[in-house]
């Protein structure tokens, strides 16, 4: 069964060929029996694969395809690996996947059948490139999905390829990941230079025998990939762009599964971060700066798609503090669970855009709760999770990071805190502005308001079961001994109860530990309470001011990067443009009139007075025995 | 011995063939079956059948090579007589065509003196012979002011170029202990010389310099070649400077051999500044034949470098450059001829109207520039190589390629201007004996630079036997 | 057998080409006769390595000690086979262009491929240099007969800049030759004579025989030449020039520079890598400001060739592998975007980017297709030129011939992202967005184009995903130049 694993991506890739080569020709109906269908059958596939990685002892395979490139002495194969992380990850590309397929199903059915079909098109092979970028035996395997995860997200945030806006946010969002990726190909090149070899087994086999100078190096170039792919300082500012994509897209790849890449990345090569405690460091203090950084900008957006956004980057930052601090399971665990609750809450988001008509400014909503009973109450329990108030599922993965940050430096974990309290407001205060208090919006919109069908309301409802109970996988050792589920299901790849050296999570008393989860969990509740509370009576719907604006602006960060990059740059294209026509070009040509120049004086020797030639004659013939009589040879 | 003989006395048969007829193609057949002759004597010559068996006492040494050089500037001559023959006749309304005839078998007289001299008044001689005629010749269009112009200017300038060679001569002779003029003589063993015999060296470089053009003794080049009759100035654009270039070598190599060392210095001088000026001028010239005028001192120019590298390379190289440059130069100047208007903008669109015109006429520049797959690659190859060989003066190589890089430019502006150009260049009557002819040369040149093994395999012999 | 055939096909029916006196069947028979080359390139790639077939050798200018010696090793199958399907592939997409006297046209077009492959399978050389200046020749015709208005001068210009050039290359070979111990022109004696000459004659022999190839590439500074040449010829010149031609300069360093002069290569190697790299961004930058495609494109060109030449200079066996299978893949997509700014050219009559806008809505398969071929432009994975910029960069990086690869790599890796930016405006301003009055009437590609276009897609492809085959190929090539070229005094 295992050996079947190439099947997996094989199938969406089918999906791709299929609905991109026929869009012409094939029904909606069709369009989505094939997109939904392959994905369906290979979540099938994946769940029978895990059934059979979760025995006991159950050791890594390797699925060699073909050889991708061989030269002298570098052999890197086309080929598979499955373990427990990557199937942790198919299950929840392809689940996570299948659901959203079927919800854009109905979501997207306005559009014409060609463009319907594109639409699926793009997202199976993003599928098939997100199933390449986990299943990957080696690093340029990874890459390679790595590059196509971001092709999916270009062609898909540029969807509606009329908008000039979504185009140019797309091509943000194209070219900040490339830097990002520029990054990672140097760590590819380093490895190979290194250690002679990408593949997983053999670098980390190397990696021991290393300098610390060379795995800081190569693991701060793989970080800076990440940061990305997974919207970190100084490159996240692409995802809040992103969401202009249709709202499916933003649940599938801006919240669920690509932006988690970098993650995956990481907690795949643990071995190498754990061997560069420098770069442990950086990786945890950046996490901590976004996920607080992107949460005080979440706080004043209000763009429910935006909000949604925002948190999604802060509590990536929260995922890399994870790594940061060693908590690998921790943080696979948050993707997890961040997974169902982020997707829940953009599809929900997107069922209220579409009952709104394409409305998305909260302030023009409010009291929707009565026309959106079922979105209204998935909604919930999103915010419940995200917000991390036990015993949804939020609330144990976030406090398995704090618990480890906290065993690395109290001050990572009061920030962390105070972040998590930051989400919890701003998420209640989304909630609260959209679905209680009254309506705020035209009138057409109030009467045309309506529960979604079924095809977007299955899936947020299976969503919302996940989010609430995904938690219980991995109830922490404090409460429950030898209950976290997913931490021993992962131990064979991310090292045994909670890792290896270099972390310390076991460090902590269990009295401390059960103290810093009532603190978390109670503040979480009181903020969410509070702000709950404060907004669904007066929603603030003015501009803001003071303060207020500059977070409204983001910091004003897109102005700054305009300013320091892209104008430079301009400027230095415009100059070398100069430089090409008046210096280097010039030169060529002034060669050229030089020639004519020259040509023009000589001609004046030629006089036509047989007196001048003569003279000329004369003075060369002295020439010639001057040079005899001085010239020593 | 048979060329000399021969072309003296088929000029005075041409003299009196204008007093049996004055019938212009009459005369012309003479001159080529007189032509065809000279041509099959010379090469009886070669292979060992001398009809004179005279004793010249040293004076003259019929050596292969010489004799090859003959072969060669015959065999053009009579290309020229083909193509342009009948050009004469159209000035001669003002001269009689069987002079003019007469005067050129007396230049080839010369010539043959010239590449075959063994003594340097043998050399003296065959030049008087060359250059009178020629005065005659450039002024032969009677009526035609510059034509006259050229003339007298030719005139005053060679006679003051011929005092200096008598005046080098003399100086040589006085150098020499035993008072001779032969070259065996005067070559041998001169490793550290007097410095009378060095001004004579050098005035005899001067004045053969002056006679190949070669700067800064080139200036009567661009007014006689403009002045005199087309027809005549190809010839002497060609045939004659080649001819004239032989005697250079040979004396170069024979009587300054040794010495080389000493003199090799002027030679790149005066090298290096002929194919400035030639090529730099060149590009500012509005008419073809003015721009031909100067293309032939870039050309001397490039053929110096043979002088200056005298060994087996350089020899080969100027008799294939002989052949190459004449060949081409004759086969532009015939195209010229039979253009109503000589400048640039007289050939635009010649390709639309007379493609046969512009191919060969293509073929001719590229060849003149240099081209591979043309006869005029192997020529310029011939002349690099010959310097690179010695070691030495490889600035002076790089700079004669950058200046064959800008002879592109005045080559390439007539072939833009029949190809590339519109406009309706004017030709007169064409007959297809013409054309034909024209496409035998052309297809000469393209044989000469794909497979000049045709002809080096004959130098190579020929040179390195004596 | 095989190389003569490779040669005499299309030099035989360019001769004949010129007889046709009528467009239309001159077009048919320069396709048969492109057909043909490459059936025989194909067989040539099946008869295996060592078969003799693939060498010949006959007595040509015995008195120079030049040899008519051609012979196809890995480089040349590859480049060959580049030319052999280039010229199809152009005669199709062109198909429907109209040309004055275009038997004359189709005449030259097939010469110069003749001069092409010359160059590639002479292993004499003499004759390499005949074949280079053979292969300009009709260039120089087609561009100044059927180019732009301004195309006289930015022709003459071309031929000047690289007449210069090959002459130096000249009096370099010449140079080699007269101190070759048995006077040949053969390679083996020039890849012999490293023994023969010291160190400080290959010091300035490099740059003779560089300035040359870099004019060819061509390398910053010496590149001013090629925007005005690709913007003015006739788009199939233009393939030509641009798919094929450039890679007689990276060529040229591979077989005639590098192992004939590796102590020259090896002491000058930081400078020419330093121009590459300084090129490679300089370029990229100027390709942003570009409004017109064509430039656009030919500055993108410029960045990738210098890429190329830096892996050169890099000496690493991965690197020369990357050489070897991007001159195949550069020239592929390259032309690919040229059939696409053609097809846009003739259909809107401009190229300016400014004035196009929003012909993905009516044209959508010319806008998959050109997205793909853009994509291998900014060598995306499972596209060739990912496989190629991937061994390039890891052989630039993993360099022993430089103590800068770190330098050299990030720097050059710059234009990745550069490459990114103008090709994604290009798609953007071209394709997406609003169509604007011009493209409201602008259609969907015809068939020919599409086949072409699908062609180099499928090719594009089918080298990323599976390149096993082409790196090869090329793999007995690289190990005998990098052995050459680690030569130290």
């Amino acid at each position: 069964m295992v050996n079947l694993v190439w099947l997996v991506p094989v199938l969406p890739l089918a999906g791709f060929l299929i609905n991109g080569l026929f869009r012409n020709s094939l029904s909606k109906g069709m369009t989505s029996v094939v997109g939904c269908g392959v994905l369906l059958a290979s979540f099938i596939l994946s769940l029978l694969i895990f059934g059979q990685v979760r025995q006991e002892g159950f050791e890594a395979v390797t699925v060699t395809l073909f050889d991708f490139i061989s030269v002298d002495k570098l052999q890197i194969p086309f080929a598979f690996q499955v373990d427990q992380l990557s199937v942790l990850f198919l299950l929840i590309i392809t689940g996570v996947g299948f659901l959203i397929h079927l919800y854009s199903t109905s979501y997207m059915h306005e559009e014409a059948a060609p463009h319907f079909a594109r639409y699926f098109s793009y997202l199976n092979l993003f599928v098939f490139s997100m199933l390449l970028l986990v299943l990957g035996a080696n690093f340029v395997i990874l890459f390679i999905g790595w590059e196509g995860v971001g092709l999916c997200s270009y062609l898909l945030i540029g969807y509606w390829f009329k908008n000039v806006e979504y185009g140019n946010a797309a091509k943000k969002a194209f070219i900040m990941n490339r830097i990002g990726d520029l990054g990672f190909l140097i760590a590819i090149f380093w490895m190979i230079n290194q250690f002679g070899s990408v593949t997983f087994t053999e670098v980390f086999g190397g990696a021991k025998g290393a300098s610390v100078g060379v795995m800081t190096g190569i693991t701060l170039l793989l970080f800076v990939g990440a940061t990305g792919k997974s919207a970190q300082i100084p490159l996240y500012t692409w995802l809040p762009d992103a969401m202009a994509g249709p709202t499916p897209v933003s649940a599938l790849i801006h919240a669920a599964t690509m932006v988690t890449a970098g993650i995956y990345m990481i907690a795949r090569s643990h071995v190498l971060y754990s061997l560069a405690p420098v770069t442990q460091t950086v990786v945890a203090v950046i996490g901590l700066a976004t996920a607080l950084f992107a949460a005080t900008i979440a706080l004043k957006q209000n763009d429910i798609k935006k909000v949604l956004a925002y948190s999604t980057v802060s509590q990536l930052g929260y995922m890399f503090l994870g790594l940061g601090v060693g908590g690998y399971t921790g943080a696979v665990f948050h993707v997890m669970t961040h997974a169902f609750f982020k997707a829940l809450l953009f599809l929900g988001a997107g069922s209220v855009i579409h009952a709104m008509g394409g409305e998305q400014d909260i302030r023009k909503m409010g009291g929707l709760r009565k026309a959106l009973p079922v979105t209204s109450l998935t909604f919930f329990i999103g915010c419940v999770a995200i917000a991390g108030i036990p015993p949804f599922s939020g609330f144990f993965s976030k406090d398995e990071i704090l618990a480890a940050a906290y065993a690395r430096s109290p001050v990572y974990y009061g920030i962390g805190l105070f972040t998590a309290m930051l989400t919890a407001f701003y998420m209640f205060r989304l909630f609260a502005t959209t679905f209680s208090g009254k309506f705020r919006g035209t009138h057409e919109q109030e009467h045309h308001l309506h529960e979604s069908p079924s095809a977007m309301t299955i899936p947020l409802i299976v969503l919302a079961i996940l989010a609430a109970a995904a938690g219980f996988l991995g109830i922490p050792e404090a409460l429950v001994p030898h209950a976290h589920v997913l931490e021993h299901f992962l131990s064979p790849v991310l090292g045994g109860a909670s890792g290896d050296e270099g972390h310390g999570v076991a460090e902590i008393s269990r009295g401390t530990e059960l103290g810093l989860m009532g603190l978390s969990a109670g503040l979480a509740l009181i903020v969410s309470l509070w702000a709950w509370g404060k907004f669904k009576s007066k929603p603030e719907v003015g501009e803001p001011a003071g303060f207020g604006k500059v977070l409204a602006n983001k910091w004003y960060v897109d102005e700054l990067y305009r300013a320091i990059i892209t104008k430079p740059l301009n400027i230095l294209g415009k100059f070398f443009v100069w430089l090409e026509k008046w210096v280097i070009d010039g030169a060529v040509n002034g060669t050229g009139r030089l020639i004519q120049y020259s040509a023009r004086q000589l001609r004046l020797l030629q006089s036509g007075q047989v007196g001048g030639y003569v003279l000329l004659m004369v003075i060369g013939i002295l020439a010639l025995f001057l040079v005899e009589l001085f010239v020593k040879k | 011995m048979n060329a000399i003989i021969i072309s003296a006395l088929w000029g005075i048969i041409m003299m009196f063939s204008g007093i049996v007829t004055s019938k212009g193609s009459t005369i012309r057949n003479v001159a080529v079956l007189g032509l065809v002759l000279l041509l099959t004597g010379n090469y009886l010559d070669l292979t060992g059948y001398h009809f004179f068996p005279v004793d010249v006492h040293k004076m003259l040494f019929f050596d292969s090579f010489g004799l090859l050089a003959n072969t060669i500037i015959i065999g053009a001559t009579l290309i020229y007589v083909l193509l342009s023959g009948r050009e004469i006749e159209n000035i001669a309304a003002r001269m009689p065509v069987a002079e003019c005839f007469a005067l050129i078998f007396f230049v080839l007289c010369g010539i043959s003196l010239v590449t075959t001299f063994n003594t340097l008044l043998m050399l003296f001689i065959g030049i008087e012979i060359i250059s009178i005629p020629l005065y005659i010749l450039t002024g032969s269009d009677k009526r035609n002011l510059k034509s006259n112009e050229a003339a007298l200017k030719y005139f005053l300038m060679g006679s003051f170029s011929t005092g200096l060679m008598l005046l080098g001569i003399a100086l040589l002779y006085g150098a020499s202990p035993t008072g001779t003029f032969s070259i065996d003589d005067l070559g041998v063993g001169k490793a550290n010389l007097s410095a009378l015999y060095m001004s004579g060296l050098l005035l005899l470089l001067v004045a053969m310099g002056f006679k190949v053009s070669a700067a800064p003794f080139h200036f009567w080049t661009p007014d006689v070649y403009d002045g005199a009759p087309t027809v005549f100035t190809s010839f002497m654009a060609t045939i004659v400077k080649a001819g004239i270039f032989i005697g250079f070598i040979r004396l170069f190599d024979e009587t300054f051999g040794d010495s080389q060392a000493r003199w090799q210095l002027f030679v790149a001088i005066i090298t290096a500044v002929t194919l400035f000026i030639g090529n730099i001028t060149a590009v500012f010239q509005q008419s073809v034949k003015r721009m031909l005028a100067y293309s032939s001192i870039a050309q001397a120019g490039f053929m110096l470098l043979g002088l200056l590298s005298i060994n087996g390379l350089a020899k080969e190289g100027i008799l294939l450059y002989a052949a190459a440059y004449s060949l081409a130069t004759i086969g532009i100047f015939a195209v010229l001829i039979k253009m109503k208007d000589y400048t640039f903008e007289g050939f635009n669109g010649l390709a639309k109207h007379h493609p046969v015109l512009a191919a060969t006429c293509t073929i001719f520049l590229l060849s003149l520039a240099g081209i591979p797959l043309t006869a005029g690659f192997f020529a310029k190859y011939y002349m690099l190589a010959s310097v690179i060989q010695t070691g030495h003066f490889l600035w002076l190589v790089i700079f004669a390629v950058l200046c064959a890089a800008v002879s592109v430019y005045y080559y390439f502006r007539v072939i833009q201007a029949m190809y590339f150009k519109d406009g309706d260049a004017q030709a007169l009557e064409l007959r297809p004996g013409f054309k034909g002819l024209l496409v035998v040369v052309a297809a000469l040149v393209l044989l000469l630079g794909v497979f000049p093994q045709v002809v080096l395999d004959r130098l190579h012999g020929l040179v390195y036997t004596w | 057998m095989i190389p003569v055939l490779l040669i005499a096909i299309p030099l035989a029916g360019g001769l004949a080409g010129f007889f046709f006196k009528n467009s239309q069947s001159a077009r048919g028979w320069s396709l048969f006769v492109s057909l043909l080359a490459l059936v025989v390139s194909l067989v040539g790639l099946s008869v295996g390595a060592r078969s003799p077939m693939l060498n010949a050798d006959v007595e040509w200018l015995p008195g120079l000690g030049s040899r008519f010696a051609v012979g196809l090793d890995g480089m040349g199958q590859i480049l060959c086979l580049l030319t052999a399907v280039s010229f199809p592939v152009i005669f199709i997409a062109t198909w429907r262009n109209e040309y004055r006297k275009g038997w004359n046209f189709y005449a030259l077009m097939l010469l110069s491929q003749a001069g092409l492959i010359g160059v590639f399978l002479a292993m004499d050389a003499l004759l390499f240099y005949f074949f280079w200046e053979l292969a300009l020749i009709p260039v120089y015709f087609l561009c100044s007969q059927w180019g732009g208005e301004k195309r006289i001068q930015a022709t003459f210009k071309f031929f000047i800049y690289t007449f210069v050039g090959s002459l130096l290359m000249l009096i370099a070979i010449i140079w080699l030759y007269s101190h070759t111990p048995d006077h040949s022109f053969s390679i083996k004696s020039f890849y012999e004579l490293r023994s023969h000459i010291g160190g400080g004659e290959q010091l300035w022999l490099f740059w003779l025989f560089f300035i040359a190839f870099a004019i060819k590439m061509p390398i910053w500074p010496l590149h001013t030449w090629q925007p005005d040449a690709y913007e003015q010829s006739p788009t199939a010149t233009t393939m030509v020039l641009s798919g094929v031609m450039v890679k007689m300069g990276l060529f040229g360093v591979i077989r005639w520079l590098a192992p004939v002069l590796p102590v020259g290569t090896w002491a000058w190697g930081d400078t020419a890598s330093a121009l590459c790299i300084i090129g490679m961004i300089y370029a990229s930058l100027v390709a942003i400001q570009q409004d017109d495609l064509k430039r656009l494109v030919a500055y993108s060109s410029i960045a990738h060739i210098g890429l190329m030449c830096l892996a050169i200079f890099a000496t690493t066996a991965s690197g020369m592998q990357g050489v070897m299978i991007q001159m195949f893949n550069h020239g592929i997509n390259i032309i690919g975007l040229w059939i696409v700014i053609d097809l846009i050219e003739r259909q809107m009559g401009t190229r300016k980017i400014s004035e196009l806008g929003g012909l993905a809505q009516k044209a959508p398969a010319l806008a998959i297709l050109l997205v793909i071929v853009a994509l291998a432009n900014v060598a995306l994975p499972l596209t060739n030129a990912f496989v190629g910029e991937f061994l390039l960069f890891s052989g630039v990086f993993s360099s022993k011939a430089t103590q800068y690869n770190v330098v050299f790599t990030v720097v050059a890796g710059i234009s990745i992202i550069l490459s990114a930016i103008y090709t994604l405006n290009m798609i953007q301003r071209v394709f997406f967005g609003n169509t604007n009055a011009l493209t409201e009437k602008a259609k969907d590609i015809k068939l020919n184009e599409k086949v072409v276009l699908a062609t180099i897609v499928v090719l594009i492809v089918v080298i990323g995903v599976y390149p096993k085959p082409m790196l090869s190929l090329t793999k007995d090539t690289v190990d005998m130049i990098i052995t050459k070229m680690n030569y130290k005094l």
